[in-house]
């Protein structure tokens, strides 16, 4: 049987080095960004990863890029492990994989064309033979993600934040790569944007099949997109589930806090909502606590939560979650 | 609704010069009134003018660029643009209090936490420093910060940001406020800490009878918090009522546009976003006439040359618009 996972991340760890006595610490000491995470993605599927800052959604999306060094573990993707490939043999798999970014503002080089952004990727990978064959597959791309073939003629100020985003996807869409993060793709951008930002995310994947990791905070949007949502917390996850059983079911106090915190556009629903309301702050990763990395702030922790930091296991079917409560 | 009004605009017109001579009409003949102790919400996208619409309030704009050129903002009624400056300022973080989006750069770095609370206090109530200093200590225990006596000496940038924003508040409830306006009091923090944040401000104006204004773009804290909503597009408010109203009739294309395009968390099966087309337009070249017209799906010949106003469709339900749209 073919394997039908594009991405199989086993026990990774991402620690960032700490430089100087700044602040007092000693020299060498490590923040763990990531801490040890397991989980796979399927062809053309969406994952989405939500958590609140510092939760290490973003560094974890870095790293099954390659974009940073990992301290620990295993990256398949499209069944060849990359954890510890160096940066030569990396690059011709940097086609296949590609990354949409926040800022639609920061990302795009002011100093060049439109189509000469969303045309770069294939000058640096070498695969257009001639400037006819370029200039086709850009107007193939503008068109692709709704615009028009004399906005590539223009500089990336003149563009509104939401048509920037789509050109930041054009540019990463161009090599027809097989995993897309999408790292917090829409919350720069105006509600009524944002809708039409993750209409054509979904529909590119219809049509491309291409399988994304989506990167938010925000949990509607993740829902809304993702087929399967993992949630993380200091580093590591806490729960991951397939997208209708996280948000119906969800099981980690964590994963229930974050959800009933989000406030429903819907007076109705809000009058006759429970809350979780959590205490607290999520604490420094340089100092994590020792257990369960969400004992401190979880209302049900137990002697066990305190000592013993639970493991990611199955409670039903591909429910995932992290707690000792199960 | 038998309480009385505290805040009362009308007409209000908030403009900008620009260098190169074009005027943006940030906030174009906005009217609306404030309750005792009720939570009103100006909901809108950037650039819509809710933030400036606040500022006003509180004659906070810059000048030059921004004039508030007409209209009038009573406040008990007083009309605060008829007062001097010294009058104003005799109102601001004492009758009316501000609580700002960033805690971050509201807060002076160089000046400990609870001098910064207790400023309030000494300046509209002549309080000696060391009395300020006692009631600034109960004020940020009362906002829920650990410690209140300790942290009182501690300076903002040892605080999180949820934790500055706490601060804010309790430098916004010092003087005991009739008014609390809180332009995106969360939008820069955590979700779980965005919850902690506004339902304690939600308490607190109500312990203190305050009334509130809260100034988002986040559909899900209008609809848990909000007792009456204003939707502003491009400077005017087109449609204003109960938070029931907007949430489950609304009646401006606009509004009924945004609440589809929004996902909502409990919705069972995946669908299709609905988006609104195109930008919102430029504010210093406004359509002649609906300034939402070139990207309505109802708009006739009428909304390209005529300019709608706020008319009522049902007690305190108004929009500005010229169709009859019945959506359910």
């Amino acid at each position: 049987m073919k394997n039908n996972k594009i991405l199989n991340v086993k026990n990774l760890s991402v620690e960032y080095k700490m430089r100087g006595k700044l602040f007092g610490r000693s020299e060498g000491a490590s923040l763990k960004a990531v801490n040890g995470i397991s989980f796979s993605v399927k062809h053309g599927e969406t994952l989405g990863i939500v958590g609140e800052s510092g939760c290490g959604k973003t560094t974890t999306g870095l790293a099954v890029l390659r974009m940073l060094d990992i301290a620990k573990g295993s990256i398949e993707f499209d069944g060849e492990d990359i954890a510890n490939l160096s940066r030569k043999r990396l690059r011709p798999l940097r086609q296949k994989m590609q990354i949409v970014y926040q800022d639609p503002f920061g990302a795009l080089n002011p100093r060049m064309l439109v189509r000469d952004i969303i045309g770069e990727p294939l000058k640096a990978h070498n695969v257009v033979s001639d400037s006819i064959e370029y200039k086709e597959k850009i107007y193939e791309m503008l068109d692709i993600v709704g615009l028009s073939k004399q906005m590539g003629e223009r500089y990336p100020h003149e563009f509104s934040g939401g048509q920037r985003q789509r050109i930041g996807i054009a540019r990463a869409l161009i090599l027809n790569p097989k995993l897309v993060v999408c790292d917090e793709p829409v919350s720069a951008l105006d509600v009524s944007i944002q809708a039409q930002i993750i209409n054509l995310l979904d529909e590119l994947q219809e049509r491309l099949g291409v399988t994304y990791l989506f990167i938010a905070h925000d949990l509607a949007i993740v829902q809304h997109i993702s087929h399967r949502v993992m949630v993380m917390y200091l580093g590591n996850i806490v729960e991951i589930a397939e997208r209708s059983q996280l948000y119906n079911n969800p099981k980690h106090p964590y994963t229930k806090a974050l959800l009933s915190a989000i406030p429903v556009p819907s007076p109705d629903i809000e009058a006759n909502r429970e809350f979780v309301m959590l205490e607290g702050e999520v604490p420094s990763p340089l100092d994590p606590p020792k257990g369960c990395p969400f004992h401190p702030r979880c209302s049900e922790a137990r002697v066990d939560c305190r000592e013993n930091k639970p493991v990611l296991k199955n409670s039903e079917g591909s429910h995932a979650v992290a707690c000792h409560l199960y | 609704m038998n309480s009385r009004v505290l805040l009362e605009v009308n007409n209000l017109k908030t403009y900008f010069g620009m260098e190169d001579g074009v005027i943006v009409k940030a906030v174009d003949d906005v009217s609306f009134d404030v309750h005792e102790g009720e939570t009103v919400a100006i909901v809108g996208e950037s650039g819509s003018g809710k933030s400036v619409t606040a500022l006003s309030t509180l004659r906070l704009i810059p000048n030059p660029p921004g004039e508030i050129v007409a209209g009038e903002i009573k406040f008990e009624g007083t009309n605060l643009l008829n007062i001097s400056e010294e009058e104003a300022r005799a109102v601001r973080g004492n009758k009316i209090a501000m609580i700002f989006q960033e805690p971050m750069t509201s807060l002076n770095p160089s000046i400990s936490v609870g001098r910064q609370v207790g400023e309030p206090i000494e300046v509209h109530e002549k309080m000696s420093i060391e009395d300020a200093q006692l009631r600034s200590q109960e004020l940020l225990a009362k906002v829920r910060i650990p410690d209140p006596i300790k942290r009182a000496k501690s300076y903002p940038h040892e605080f999180s940001g949820g934790m500055r924003q706490r601060v804010m508040i309790a430098m916004g409830l010092a003087c005991n406020p009739k008014l609390i306006i809180a332009d995106e009091p969360t939008t820069a923090l955590d979700v779980t800490v965005q919850a902690q944040v506004l339902y304690l401000l939600k308490t607190l104006t109500q312990e203190n009878n305050a009334a509130f204004v809260l100034i988002t773009h986040d559909l899900g804290v209008v609809a848990r918090y909000a007792d009456r909503v204003n939707v502003m597009y491009a400077g005017k408010i087109v449609e204003s009522g109960t938070a029931r109203d907007i949430f489950n009739s609304p009646k401006h294309p606009y509004t009924i546009a945004l609440m589809k395009s929004v996902p909502h968390l409990n919705s069972k099966e995946k669908k299709r976003l609905e988006s609104i087309e195109g930008q919102p337009p430029d504010l210093g070249r406004l359509p002649s006439g609906c300034a939402f017209e070139p990207r309505c799906e109802y708009a006739s010949e009428k909304c390209k040359t005529q300019r709608p106003t706020l008319t009522l469709v049902k007690e305190a339900h108004k929009k500005a618009c010229w169709e009859d749209i019945n959506e359910e």
